[in-house]
């Protein structure tokens, strides 16, 4: 956390190093499409490093909040990486059947014992889906492979 | 009297088949949301985004304002009986309402919540009919350094209420306004921190980021944790009734409650929250029997869900009065009326007062709809509390990929989505409060264009504010919000919190 607040109080000042150079700060009374990102980055350097240096000061993690572990950490990757295997099947395989597949990866992540179950589960979900999208409201959401 | 003439033409708004249907699923969607952890009324209403705007703004604000209202709602009823708080307002509603349960009070509590959420929510609408309109007209008085000083009043008392420490607020806000800046100047015409003709002149888009911040986010959270398994008080339907001393002890507490909610709301912050811990503190110290508190008080009940509910439509009079959205919910509401080129604010009344009267019209039925809804129901919902996360985080993670895909059809909106999501997970686990980011988003491009009229109107002197009273007013307030109510409000916010 302490390196997070640091490095926002460096990319504010970043940003308003640039806004004032490069975008034209204007003046005053005249103020130019810089001005107003110029203050938020004096702000966000400002409020980065308040907040590094209280945070040296104690430890990162709020209060009462549990420890990750590596089980967590490891869940936690592979949900990242159904998300992404949602966004790259997504123009092949279709909406629903990215669904399907990407639902089953999920619900064995976090722990549906068994294939049965979230199988099941999935088939519900990406029905429940082509259900709402296709017939009843119309939304368009790419198909893929299957027209 | 009260435009009694416009709202009977509001109501036969309202009463359309499209609308009432878009209030009803809109009230069902938002109790189911309410009850389930992991998805809040932000990020459910930004995923209904998608579907309110195939019906017209009208149908639109009332669907995502049902929501918002039906989540107030099912957050009750699983504190009540799961002792699982569905929403953050509903953390005090566990208090009382759990041990009423498990005294064998669960059917009293839970009428007495629904009832009392229906008083307050009635009388707040009624309040909003009253109040909006004529703060409208004054408003349209405001020139650029009262919208500026309003705002800045806004900022001071968001970065000092929510979260564990004020500059975490500030920063969080600094980086929402940063983000709201992406994209193309409207008044120069120059891109700003796009690098280069890239997806980003179009600007990020809130939802992309609402997603991530309150859906993603838990679902991470939840998936990281180990799951715990919860008891179910059982209720009967016989059982609903509350008995005479219970009513009895109820009326004044809700009376307070929606008052005091519906002032709270009025300003700027997190009212919904707070007003539920500053109620029950009210309420306990009223109290002839203070020490009931914590072992089942019905005052504890419904004081807390009255203010809550009475807070939730009062935050609604300034965003539809000034145009302003004060909470993460109302900035979708916002993005949702945009969709249809519908400014909320000082013009609403003049140009659109068919959504503002429907609107209004909607809400008193939608409010009884609700209460009709949770009664019956409230076991169904209070099983769905129960559903398991392993079935919960796939359901809730697809949803939220496909809501965020389908707002502009955009694969870049997911992988903001997705940034969103794990920085919001971070954020929380440090302490950050992701409400600010989201409402600094939507307030950046206003700010600034506040900002730079008034630096030209005062001649690029900002000391000349000095002879605008009531923009002074609102700088003057936020200076004695800062100096003399952050660190009392948030003392009785945090020790609540431990009791």
């Amino acid at each position: 956390m302490t390196a997070f607040a640091f490095l926002t109080a460096g990319a504010g000042a970043l940003v308003a190093a640039v806004s004032a150079l490069t975008l034209g700060f204007g003046s005053l009374a005249e103020p130019g499409p810089g001005f107003f990102p110029s203050v938020v980055g004096v702000v966000l350097a400002a409020a980065g490093a308040r907040t590094g240096v209280s945070a040296l000061r104690r430890t990162a993690v709020a209060p009462g909040t549990p420890a990750l572990g590596a089980a967590g950490v490891r869940r936690i990757l592979f949900m990242l990486a159904s998300f992404v295997a949602w966004l790259l099947l997504l123009p092949f395989a279709g909406y629903v059947a990215a669904t399907f597949v990407v639902a089953i990866a999920m619900g064995r992540t976090v722990g549906l014992e068994g294939w049965i179950r979230p199988v099941l589960l999935s088939a519900a979900l990406a029905a429940a889906l082509y259900l709402l999208f296709d017939v009843v409201f119309y939304v368009d959401l790419p198909r893929g492979v299957w027209g | 009297m009260l435009g009694f003439e416009e709202l009977l033409r509001g109501f036969t708004i309202a009463l359309q088949p499209v609308n009432l249907l878009a209030g009803f699923v809109g009230a069902l969607v938002g109790t189911v949301v309410g009850v389930m952890p992991g998805l809040g009324p932000t990020a459910a209403m930004s995923l209904m985004l998608p579907f309110s705007v195939t019906y017209g703004p009208t149908a639109g604000i009332i669907m995502l304002a049902g929501v918002w209202y039906g989540a107030m709602y099912g957050g009750s009823t699983t504190s009540i009986l799961v002792n699982i708080p569905g929403e953050a307002a509903s953390v005090v509603t566990c208090l009382d309402g759990y041990q009423m349960a498990r005294n064998g009070r669960a059917g009293a509590a839970l009428a007495v919540a629904a009832a009392g959420s229906w008083v307050a929510g009635t009388l707040g609408i009624l309040a909003l009919q009253a109040f909006a309109p004529p703060l409208g007209k004054a408003a349209l008085r405001f020139g650029p350094p009262e919208y500026l000083a309003l705002m800045v009043f806004a900022f001071v008392v968001l970065s000092g209420l929510i979260g564990e420490e004020q500059a975490k607020g500030v920063l969080m806000l600094a980086l929402g306004l940063f983000l709201g800046l992406v994209g193309v100047d409207p008044i120069s015409g120059m891109p700003r921190f796009t690098f280069g003709p890239t997806v980003l002149v179009q600007g990020i888009d809130l939802l992309a980021i609402a997603v991530g911040l309150f859906g993603v986010a838990e679902v991470l959270g939840i998936a990281a944790a180990p799951y715990r398994p919860h008891l179910v008080e059982k209720v009967r339907l016989r059982s609903l009734y509350p008995n005479r001393d219970e009513v009895r002890r109820s009326v004044g507490p809700t009376l307070r409650g929606s008052a005091l909610g519906f002032l709270m709301g009025l300003v700027p912050g997190p009212a919904p929250t707070l007003s539920t811990f500053i109620a029950y503190s009210l309420e306990k110290r009223m109290s002839k029997r203070p020490a009931e508190f914590g072992r089942g008080a019905v005052e504890g009940v419904a004081g807390p869900e009255s203010a809550l509910n009475g807070a939730v439509i009062g935050s609604l009079v300034p965003f539809l009065a000034l145009g302003i959205p004060f909470s993460p919910t109302a900035a979708v509401m916002l993005a949702g009326l945009r969709m249809h080129n519908v400014e909320a604010g000082p013009m609403l009344f003049r140009n659109a007062p068919d959504v503002f009267w429907g609107f209004v019209a909607a809400m008193y039925l939608g409010n009884l709809m609700l209460l009709v809804l949770n009664l019956p129901l409230v076991g169904l919902f209070a099983r769905i509390a129960t559903i398991r996360p392993q079935v919960l985080v796939p359901v809730v993670s697809i949803l939220c990929l496909v809501g965020a895909y389908s707002t502009r059809a955009s694969v870049f909106d997911i992988w903001v989505m997705l940034a969103a999501g794990v920085a919001g997970f971070w954020f929380r686990r440090w302490g950050f409060p992701v409400a600010p980011l989201a409402i600094g988003m939507v307030l950046g491009p206003m700010t600034e264009n506040n900002l730079r009229l008034t630096m030209q109107l005062l001649d690029g002197d900002i000391t000349r504010i000095a002879w605008r009273p009531l923009a002074m007013a609102f700088l003057v307030a936020a200076g004695v919000f800062q100096v003399f109510v952050r660190r009392r409000a948030r003392l009785t916010l945090t020790s609540e919190e431990k009791a």
